[in-house]
């Protein structure tokens, strides 16, 4: 194989690549599968006459479907825009008092810091300030 | 109505072995490449009655078997490499003019691991034996991005062969 050149591979890999059958019973069970759907119409596809006349039966009924589910649909836009803004408020004042937990604690432990600071400076004889 | 019970059985006898081939050979496994195959001609089914002749439904086959392929490929997320025995031991090959199995089955194995696009196009052009700017029309690609697949592809292969197949050298 390493010394095949360009043409004697090619064939050699035509001949691996034959078509392969599947397996026995293939069609019947295509065939199968297809028994319990149905088939697209070319009627439909293309919104000829009978397709285009069961949509307009569909749509007597729409203006007061729409009516309905347009009100439901405004109701439900309003509640979740105010419940957004409620979770974002909410979400900001968590985040405010969070931070102002942690300037705090950062107050708390700069002064201790400085409190044995000067602490130690006094002990050392030193006063700030002067 | 889509295509009548004869006419689509006659349709799946014709050209099973092409979609099946084409769908074993991109996906790599037989179970998913059955899948496949079902599916295709199950598309052709509902729809069937907008292909216009014989060449048109042969390409329409090619073309959704290759997304199709390609598809499950994806979902799947794994190699192919995985049913490399299964595949082996289950294909039903006619018997005139095989190779001799042990070089077929490694060069099956070689061709699953090259990138899926060189094995599309290698798989169309030697399997289907389609010209380039055949597989071009059917993947939607530039003729010249095919040739650099078929090259790359068939380039890979060739080294590969070169070092794993030894042992089958005369």
């Amino acid at each position: 194989m390493s010394e095949m050149n360009g043409p004697e591979f090619d064939e050699v890999l035509a001949k691996a690549m034959r078509r392969v059958d599947a397996s026995e019973g293939f069609a019947a069970r295509v065939m199968g599968r297809a028994g319990s759907q149905t088939p697209i119409s070319k009627s439909e596809r293309s919104g000829a006459p009978e397709a285009v006349a069961r949509s307009k039966g569909k749509l007597l009924m729409m203006p007061r479907v729409q009516t309905w589910m347009g009100g439901a649909i405004a109701a439900a836009l309003v509640m979740g825009a105010l419940i957004g803004t409620r979770v974002h408020v909410v979400r900001q004042q968590e985040q405010a008092a969070l931070t102002e937990r942690q300037f705090e604690a950062a107050m708390r432990l700069t002064n201790r810091a400085l409190d044995q600071t000067q602490m130690q400076l006094q002990r050392a004889g030193l006063k700030l300030g002067e | 109505m889509g295509l009548e019970s004869q006419e689509f059985r006659g349709l799946i006898e014709t050209h099973q072995r092409m979609v099946f081939s084409i769908a074993l050979r991109v996906t790599g496994e037989y179970g998913v490449a059955e899948e496949v195959a079902q599916d295709v001609f199950l598309e052709l089914y509902r729809g069937g009655d907008k292909l216009e002749n014989a060449d048109h439904t042969k390409f329409w086959l090619r073309r959704v078997t290759v997304n199709r392929a390609t598809d499950a490929l994806r979902r799947k997320s794994r190699r192919p490499e995985a049913a490399a025995e299964e595949w082996t031991e289950e294909q039903h090959v006619a018997d005139a003019a095989r190779l001799d199995p042990a070089v077929e089955a490694r060069l099956e194995d070689l061709l699953r691991t090259l990138p899926e696009p060189m094995r599309i196009a290698v798989v169309l052009r030697h399997q289907e034996e389609m010209l380039p700017d055949e597989i071009a029309a059917l993947l939607g690609q530039p003729v010249a991005t095919v040739k650099s697949h078929l090259q790359r592809g068939l380039q890979l292969l060739r080294r590969k062969a070169a070092v794993t197949m030894r042992e089958y050298v005369r």
